[in-house]
């Protein structure tokens, strides 16, 4: 795989039909899955760099990630998914904020529920909120959407978009589906083999 | 029944809970070192903690009379430290049934730990947890209830532990004598009331924990 691109606020969507290689770059930008030579830098700062070397652990790289099963804490209500990230706030501001996370995503009534009694629009929205909560500097989506029909995913998009109009981070996209490439994002990144083979807006 | 000696029964118990524990405790240590972390002669360890499952208890207690018996260094440090020697001890008898349990609750706490979804730890670790946090917050709890079953079978093995036993801590009535050493030797004696008696009392403990931690180890309710 050689991989170069540079990535705006707003969604970015990588769409490619080869399987898993177009997850790789996400897997590399969380640092889940670390290669020989590369670099990766948020907003100046450096996460990776094979020539340095750098290579900041999972923890430190404050990315949200959304995996494609949605990996939801089963032992977890929704609350407590959401504010699993946030346990170096008190708890008075944990609660504030993973309410407000709740909200965003019109999700504040299930916040007692387990997640296996959750619809699948529900769970992705759960899924969202929890990796948004702690105010990632880029948000990396895995085919987060993929098992649900198109307005659902219209409507968590827009949500999606709503919310990233204040803080205005990049968010990675991969996608199989070319209806969901062309219809969801603003910026769109073709993968072939590896390779970035056409960039731009979809049409 | 006046004449029933509890203290075999006892023994019994306390060597079981202690040796059942400790076995847990190490169980979970081992499982995540063998389930998580990747080093050269993993699969040699993992053997060496198996073995006492597969070897005759006898042989397991005759290796452990060469490592731990008085005239061993590991048995003569213990002697100066402490003042007495650790063969033909409760101590010794806790140790065999620790042996004994242990393979159990690394093999089930490992494979459980195993099947917890790797994706589930990065996402907490995407989510800033350290590692120490996902274990207790994660994995353990996913795990919980393949723990348990394995505490219950360790218990079980650890009370029911004979050939290591006898081999080094021996038949000493009011001493080291366990319930299972005390049946063998009521039979062998011709006291057959006796061994009756010991073996209804096993058999209803028994059944009363396997019964509640059934109970206890049932998924709640939605």
């Amino acid at each position: 795989m050689d991989v170069s691109f540079q990535v705006m606020t707003g969604i970015t969507i990588l769409f490619g039909q080869s399987g898993s290689v177009e997850t790789l770059p996400l897997k590399m930008v969380a640092g889940i899955d670390i290669r020989d030579r590369g670099l990766i830098s948020v907003n100046g700062e450096c996460l990776f760099d094979s020539k340095q070397p750098i290579c900041a652990p999972i923890r430190m790289r404050n990315v949200g990630y959304v995996f494609q099963n949605l990996a939801l804490f089963p032992h977890f209500t929704v609350l407590q998914n959401v504010t699993y990230g946030l346990h170096r706030l008190s708890k008075a501001n944990g609660l504030k904020r993973a309410g407000k996370a709740l909200e965003d995503f019109q999700i504040e009534g299930l916040a007692d529920r387990m997640p296996e009694s959750l619809s699948g629009g529900e769970q992705q929205r759960v899924a969202l909120a929890r990796a948004l909560v702690t105010e990632p500097r880029v948000l990396l989506l895995d085919e987060p959407l993929s098992a649900l029909d198109m307005r659902t995913k219209r409507s968590i998009i827009a949500d999606l978009n709503r919310i990233n109009q204040k803080r205005q981070i990049p968010i990675l996209y991969v996608t199989h589906d070319r209806a969901e490439a062309l219809a969801l994002g603003e910026h769109l990144l073709l993968l072939e083999a590896g390779k970035v083979v056409a960039e731009g807006q979809p049409i | 029944m006046s004449s029933v000696d509890w203290f075999p029964i006892q023994l019994s118990f306390q060597v079981a809970f202690i040796a059942s524990g400790i076995a847990l405790l190490m169980g979970i240590f081992l499982a995540w070192v063998l389930a998580r972390l990747k080093f050269l002669g993993k699969e040699w360890i993992d053997a060496a903690i198996t073995l006492p499952l597969v070897l005759p208890p006898t042989v397991l207690g005759y290796y452990l009379l060469v490592v731990l018996g008085q005239r061993s260094p590991l048995g003569k440090l213990f002697e100066r430290l402490f003042g007495f020697q650790l063969t033909f001890t409760p101590l010794a008898a806790i140790i065999a049934a620790t042996i004994h349990a242990l393979p159990l609750t690394v093999k089930s706490v490992r494979a459980a730990f195993e099947e917890v979804d790797p994706i589930l730890e990065n996402v907490a670790r995407t989510l800033g947890a350290t590692e120490l946090r996902l274990f207790l917050t994660i994995t353990l709890p996913l795990s919980r209830r393949a723990i348990l079953a394995a505490t219950v079978l360790a218990f079980a093995r650890a009370l029911g532990d004979f050939g290591v036993t006898i081999m080094i801590a021996g038949n000493i009535p009011g001493k080291t004598q366990t319930a299972s050493v005390a049946i063998y030797d009521a039979v062998q004696a011709g006291r057959d009331n006796e061994a009756l008696w010991l073996v209804v009392i096993i058999s209803i403990l028994s059944v009363i924990i396997l019964y509640t931690t059934n109970k206890l180890g049932k998924p709640r309710g939605i």
